[in-house]
């Protein structure tokens, strides 16, 4: 085997006998290893972070259909947007069908993707609603898609229970002694009251000049709130508190003296935790859902840098302070 | 002095050896052949699963660990639901959303119903007619007492249930007017499984067993079920098993 030096700037001279040598230490081989893995590992790294194809996979998964840029499009939804699109069974599209599909999602990706890069999240109004739709969403599917305990839903209804009785329903008859009739009003209030205990008609009523007063195209059996509609606050406090056959005294109101009779009154009756079932866990999880949402926003808030200008920080702070 | 192992004892140790390499042998090729089975389950369209009767086999014995411990504490054991807190029994004939083919079902597993994402299957919810406001977000009013008991009456008519006729007739006016249920349940009332509005004149409840008292609780105070969504908790080759199972189990039930 020959000898082979190699000369240095200053003149030194190293040998390079034992360099191909894998059983020998050799410090210019492992200079120009060592070099070597540098520019290599730099290479592929400035490969990568320049060019999107440097970070590609080759092997698409099963569950996708294709990788743009990394980002996969996933079988199902690939289907999906098939069947959505032609309208039929996936099975029964054609291939030119799922190929016109699949660069449609394609195309749509690479121009996610593109508007991501021009910050359209930053600046594009619709695209920030939805963007914080798409959060909130997200920051609550959990709780969304949990199923509670029976335990909890038993817990929950039993502190709401008030809240899970049927809606109650009155068949009430109101008259009205107009206030036009002046000083008389009080008087022919009195005897309709008088009459109306004791069994008098709403026809007989009329013909004494006393009203009833129907709500256009309702019918006489009414659901608690549809009456306070109807009849005005005032009145329904009266009428809730009376009992079917009862007839209660005038009240008097801007119009005149009004006379409650309550023909039939149900009142809300409590509904066991089986039949309330399902409006339990529909207000568990809203009641949940709300709950994660302020803690979010509340976290956010807490890890945010937010700065208000001098002229509405006061108010803000003050603002901000009354929130739970 | 130090002796090798003797003739003997080398033998048995060529014997576990092999017997070490066998074993591992057969391991890669099991795990060669599942993951094989599972891309093939994954790149085939799922309608067709069920056709193939070694992927469905496959495809039901992998998913039905993950039934009982996923779907299960809900759906029941055997799939049959529970119509007291409105779980849908999966060997039912009617499917809330689709006509039961894997890919609906498939998509109903991934993304939920109300699962609070984007892609969940929540196009509308059962207005509750007992309420001030029936649907936050729609311009609905109110029904009154006596127009939820003539619905109820019409329902029971449609069913081919003795039923109060002019209540029925009454309650007809209004499922096609006052009430709008046509919107969702169709004019004849057999549902519209593209935005999960059940047939009200089948067999098969959701919620009860179509007694007058249950109608008019669903009428009167709404409906709104929910289903997990299971994208991103399981993977999509489980979901897709668990998908040919459910089909499997409903046609099985016919």
């Amino acid at each position: 085997m020959s000898m082979v030096h190699a000369a240095s700037d200053d003149g030194k001279t190293y040998r390079m006998e034992g360099f191909w040598d894998p059983r020998r230490i050799h410090p210019l081989r492992s200079m120009i290893l060592f070099a070597l893995g540098t520019i290599i590992g730099i290479a592929i790294a400035g490969y990568g972070l320049f060019t999107a194809e440097g970070t590609v996979t080759h092997r698409v998964p099963p569950e996708n259909l294709a990788l743009v840029n990394n980002r996969p499009i996933l079988r199902t939804d690939f289907i999906a947007q098939t069947e959505t699109e032609f309208g039929m069974p996936f099975g029964e599209t054609s291939r030119e069908q799922r190929l016109k599909v699949l660069d449609e999602m394609i195309r749509e990706e690479l121009f996610v993707q593109r508007g991501l890069e021009l910050d359209f999240p930053g600046t594009d109004p619709d695209t920030r609603t939805a963007l914080v739709a798409a959060v909130l969403q997200q920051v609550v599917a959990e709780v969304t898609t949990r199923t509670p305990s029976e335990d909890e839903l038993r817990k929950f209804f039993a502190a709401n229970e008030a809240a899970y009785a049927s809606e109650g329903t009155m068949v009430l008859r109101n008259f009205l002694v107009s206030a036009g009739k002046g000083p008389a009003a009080t008087e022919l209030a009195q005897r309709a009251l008088a009459a109306l205990r004791a069994g008098a008609t709403p026809e007989e009523l009329r013909s004494m000049g006393v009203e009833e007063v129907v709500p256009e195209h309702a019918s006489p059996e009414q659901f608690y709130f549809a009456e306070k509609v109807h009849i005005g606050a005032t009145l329904f406090d009266r009428a809730v508190t009376m009992d079917s056959g009862e007839v209660g005294e005038p009240i008097a109101l801007p119009d005149g003296l009004h006379i409650l009779q309550m023909v039939k009154n149900t009142h809300p009756t409590p509904s066991s935790f089986e039949r309330a079932r399902s409006q339990v866990l529909s207000n568990f999880v809203t009641e949940a859902r709300k709950r994660v949402e302020d803690a979010d926003l509340r976290y956010l808030r807490g890890k945010a840098d937010i700065l208000i200008a001098e002229d509405y920080a006061a108010d803000y702070e003050a603002t901000e302070a009354d929130k739970p | 002095m130090v002796h090798g192992p003797g003739p003997f004892l080398r033998w048995k140790m060529c014997i576990a050896a092999a017997c070490a390499a066998l074993l591992l042998a057969g391991a890669g090729f099991y795990w060669l052949s599942h993951s094989a089975r599972l891309a093939a389950l994954m790149r085939a369209d799922p309608d067709t699963v069920p056709g193939d009767a070694d992927l469905a086999a496959f495809a039901i014995a992998y998913a039905r660990p993950v039934y009982e411990q996923h779907c299960a504490s809900c759906h029941g054991a055997a799939l049959q639901g529970d119509r007291t807190r409105g779980i849908p029994a999966l060997v039912a004939h009617q499917w809330l959303y689709g006509g039961g083919r894997v890919a609906e079902i498939e998509r109903t597993i991934l993304y939920g119903i109300r699962a609070g994402n984007t892609k969940t299957r929540h196009l509308a919810d059962m207005p509750g007619f007992a309420r001030a406001v029936p649907y936050p977000g729609y311009a609905l009013d109110p029904l009154e007492p006596g127009d939820i008991r003539d619905v109820v009456e019409y329902l029971i008519n449609a069913a081919g249930k003795p039923a109060e006729a002019d209540a029925a007739e009454r309650g007809a006016q209004i499922f096609a007017r006052k009430g709008q249920c046509f919107d969702c349940h169709e004019r004849d009332a057999r549902g519209d499984d593209a935005i999960g509005a059940p047939s009200l004149v089948g067999s098969e409840w959701l919620y009860g067993t179509g007694t007058r008292q249950d109608l008019y609780d669903s009428i009167a105070g709404g409906r709104q079920g929910s289903c997990p969504a299971w994208s991103g908790t399981l993977s999509p080759v489980t979901i897709r098993a668990l998908a040919v199972l459910v089909y499997a189990a409903s046609h099985e039930a016919r």
